[in-house]
Formats: C-alpha cells, structure tokens, sequence
C-alpha cells in the first residue's frame, strides 16, 4: 500500500471552522477543494504538508443571480456544475464552455473554480476567461472577509494573494450588459486533456458599429494570464476594423512573453497568439450583434 | 492516522479502518481487494482507475479516502448483477472493444456514467465523453462502436 499523502485530514462544517484550522495550522496545511491539481504535487513532493483541509463539506457549491444581473459563485462549485448549469448557458455559454474544457470528464466532476483560480496556473481555463469577465474573488481569514479583483489577485506563476490563513469562498462575476459577446479560445497540442499552449478570453460591448467597452485577457503567454490593457485602449470608443484591431493585436502581443520548451517554441506561439486574438474579438463582436 | 470508513461498495454496506490520507485507488486495490479498478497514471490523466462516486464518473486516484465516508461507491467488480452482464459489458464484447483489457474496467464506468446521463449521445458527443479515458491498445474504433451498440441495447 502506498503512503498516505498527508498525516492528517481536517473536514471543517462551516468556513469559520476552517479559518480556525488554518490560523493554527498556517505552515503546516494544505487546503484541498477538488484535489484535481493538489493530488498530483502532493504525490510528486512539490508540496508536503503536514495535514490537509478538506474544504468540499463546506456550502460553497452554490451558482446564484444570474448573467444579467451579476453572478456570484461559490468557490467549491465544480467545473462539471458550470458547465451544465442552465442559467450560465443561456446567459454566459462562454463560461460554461470554458469550464467543460479542463481536463476531462473525470476531472470535471472534482476540479473547483476556486481551485483553478488559486492553483493560478497563467494557463488556467477559468482564470484567463474571469479576468476578461472582471471577476472579483472574495476571501475569507481570521480578519474577516475581503474582495480582490481577479487583476489584482495573481503575484506571479502559481502565486497569489491569498494568505495561508484564509480561503477562497466565492466568485464574483459583475452584471453583463445585455448586448455583450465573448469569447474563450484555448489552443492546446492535443484535442482534449491538455493545458492551454495559448488561451485568449474577450468580452466586448459595442456601441453600434463603435466598440463601447473590450476585455482582452491572455493566459499561458506570460508568467500570470493578464488583461492587455494597451490593446483593450487602443480599441475602446473606436469604430470596429482590421487596422485597429491589429493595431491592438500588435499591443497585446507586445505585452506577452513567449518561451520556447518541449511543447513549442517561442515563434510558435507568438504567431499563434495574433491568431487567437483576431479570432476571439471577431467571435465576440459576432456573438454581440447576433446570437450568442 | 487510521480512521474507520462507512460506506457502500457495489450495493453492500462496508465498513473498515484506512488512512483516510490514502488514495481511493490505493484502498480499494490494496485493503479492499478489488482490483477490477487499475491504478496506472495516478495522475488522472488515463481514466483507469474511474469509479462511480455517488453516481459520478471519477478517478480514483484523485479521490482520497476521507472522501469515500458516506459514498455510494461502484467498481467494474459491481456491474454485473446477480450473474448477468451488464448491457454495456454485453456491447464491449459483442464489439471486440478490449485488447490487453487493462483500461477496460475505467471506460466501462465512464460509459454507464455517460449513459445515464445522456442516454441519445451523437458521435461527437460519445467522443468528447471518452477523453478522460486513453488506451494504448485498440485505437479506439471498437470503443465507440461498444458505446453506440450500448445505446441501442440500453434503448431497446
């Protein structure tokens, strides 16, 4: 029989339980949601904690409002939730379809949004798309309860502003204005069961032939998934066209940091990237003016 | 630390002592005995060891023990009933789906998850359905077959 990953295993019933357990146990514990990314480094030694929170008992499953007039979901709601929730297909397919497509199936049933957000791969499905979406996430520690803007929430690869005492509870997703589109376009090496090789999240709000309002979010090209801002400037109040928005894929590819590796190398996936945010802004402008 | 785990195993109440830090994989092969489930990535990227965890297709190796109190758990070894094969088992063999047979047991539970839930699956949606599940044997043609004769017999 293999060893057991940790000594111990905590099951708190409510957040302030697990709150406790955290400011005891700080240096000493993991939290564990879905265990979808956990597992494996706890396998691998990249993480040995002594104990682990179990956070899947706590009411943090939860989808409530609606797109229209702001989401908030709670952080232990599963990928597979998302995806079939029907108030986020009609309302927000995007976010449905970029749940359904980590890992797979399988991983689906477990894998958190939470978790995706606090791994904070720059690859991450979830984390590149919410930032385009201007998701909010709220914490919850010894000291109470507070809300970060997802742009604000990533300090670097796998890094995040969470503190070992708090936990992730929620998701918060702002009031989408009624003519919005979006888009979520993960470009991976295999069909399924892969990581993000490029992930490009747009969310636009035109104003006749103008463009209103533009979200570019980027994942897997730098050290955190990231909103080009230039590009989202250089966009914003103009009429949309070709000229401008390579101008702004000039501006956003400007910003990423592309690296060479076993999977690709760098010139791959810059040309990718242009690609990718060419095809995204005219899918979401497309799913703005027509059907979504 | 052991602790005592209830729960219910292919329809029977179990109750024994495991780490509830070990995996499910691990306690079911290992303390358990029941080895239809197969341990191979642990990483749940292959789908091998997939149970059925309160009804939903997952991997064992992900799941830690703790997480099976209270569950309604089913392994290959509790799909067949009372000595007849499942439609599903049926559809596997009538379409030659399994080689070697190792990944058999975890596409098996995917399939009667899938089923359940979608039970007039199109080609591309038994695909999609599959690809947390990977063999190195068949090339995958005789396990869809499997699954499309499976829909009809589950129909019929």
């Amino acid at each position: 029989m293999k060893a057991p990953l940790a000594n111990d295993i905590y099951e708190p019933a409510t957040v302030a339980e697990a709150v406790d357990l955290l400011k005891e146990k700080s240096d000493s514990a993991c939290v564990i949601a879905g265990g979808t990314d956990l597992l494996p480094w706890l396998k691998d030694g990249v993480l040995a904690p002594e104990c682990l929170v179990d956070i899947g008992g706590l009411p943090l499953d939860y989808i409530k409002g609606s797109p229209a007039k702001g989401l908030q979901i709670g952080a232990t709601t599963t990928m597979k939730e998302i995806k079939t929730s029907t108030s986020i297909k009609r309302g927000l397919p995007v976010l449905a379809s970029a749940a359904g497509q980590v890992g797979g199936p399988q991983t689906q049933e477990l894998a958190t949004i939470g978790g995706n957000l606090c791994t904070a791969s720059p690859a991450g499905n979830l984390v590149t798309l919410l930032l385009a979406l201007e998701a909010e996430v709220k914490l919850q520690g010894p000291d109470g309860e507070r809300v970060v803007p997802l742009k604000e929430f990533f300090r670097g690869p796998k890094q995040t502003v969470l503190e070992k005492t708090e936990i992730m509870i929620e998701v918060i997703i702002p009031p989408l204005p009624k003519k919005y589109g979006a888009d979520y376009i993960k470009f991976t090496l295999r069909r399924e069961m892969d990581i993000a090789l490029v992930g490009v999240a747009v969310m636009v709000v035109p104003d006749g032939t103008k463009i209103e309002k533009i979200r570019i979010s980027l994942g897997a090209v730098g050290p955190v998934a990231f909103l080009a801002e230039k590009a989202q400037e250089i966009l914003e109040g103009k009429k949309y066209s070709a000229e401008t928005i390579e101008e702004a894929v000039k501006a956003a590819r400007d910003r990423c940091s592309f690296i060479s590796d076993v999977r690709a190398d760098a010139q791959y996936r810059c040309d990718v990237t242009a690609v990718l945010l060419r095809r995204a802004i005219a899918k979401a402008w497309q799913s703005a003016k027509g059907g979504k | 630390m052991k602790r005592e785990i209830h729960c219910k195993i292919n329809g029977e109440k179990r109750t024994f002592r495991a780490d509830p830090c070990s995996t499910a994989v691990d306690v079911l092969r290992d303390h358990l005995y029941l080895t239809g489930t197969k341990s191979s990535c642990e990483t749940g990227d292959c789908g091998a060891c997939t149970i059925l965890w309160n009804g939903k297709a997952v991997n064992a190796c992900l799941l830690l023990a703790n997480r099976m109190e209270g569950a309604e758990i089913v392994t290959i070894e509790g799909v067949m009933k009372r000595g007849r094969l499942d439609p599903v088992q049926k559809a596997f063999i009538e379409e030659d789906a399994a080689q070697c047979g190792f990944c058999t047991p975890g596409f098996i539970m995917r399939v009667k998850a899938f089923l359940n839930e979608n039970p007039s699956p199109s080609d591309e949606e038994i695909k999609n359905a599959l690809a947390g599940n990977l063999c190195r044997c068949t090339g995958y043609i005789d396990i869809i077959a499997a699954v499309k004769n499976a829909v009809m017999k589950l129909k019929g």
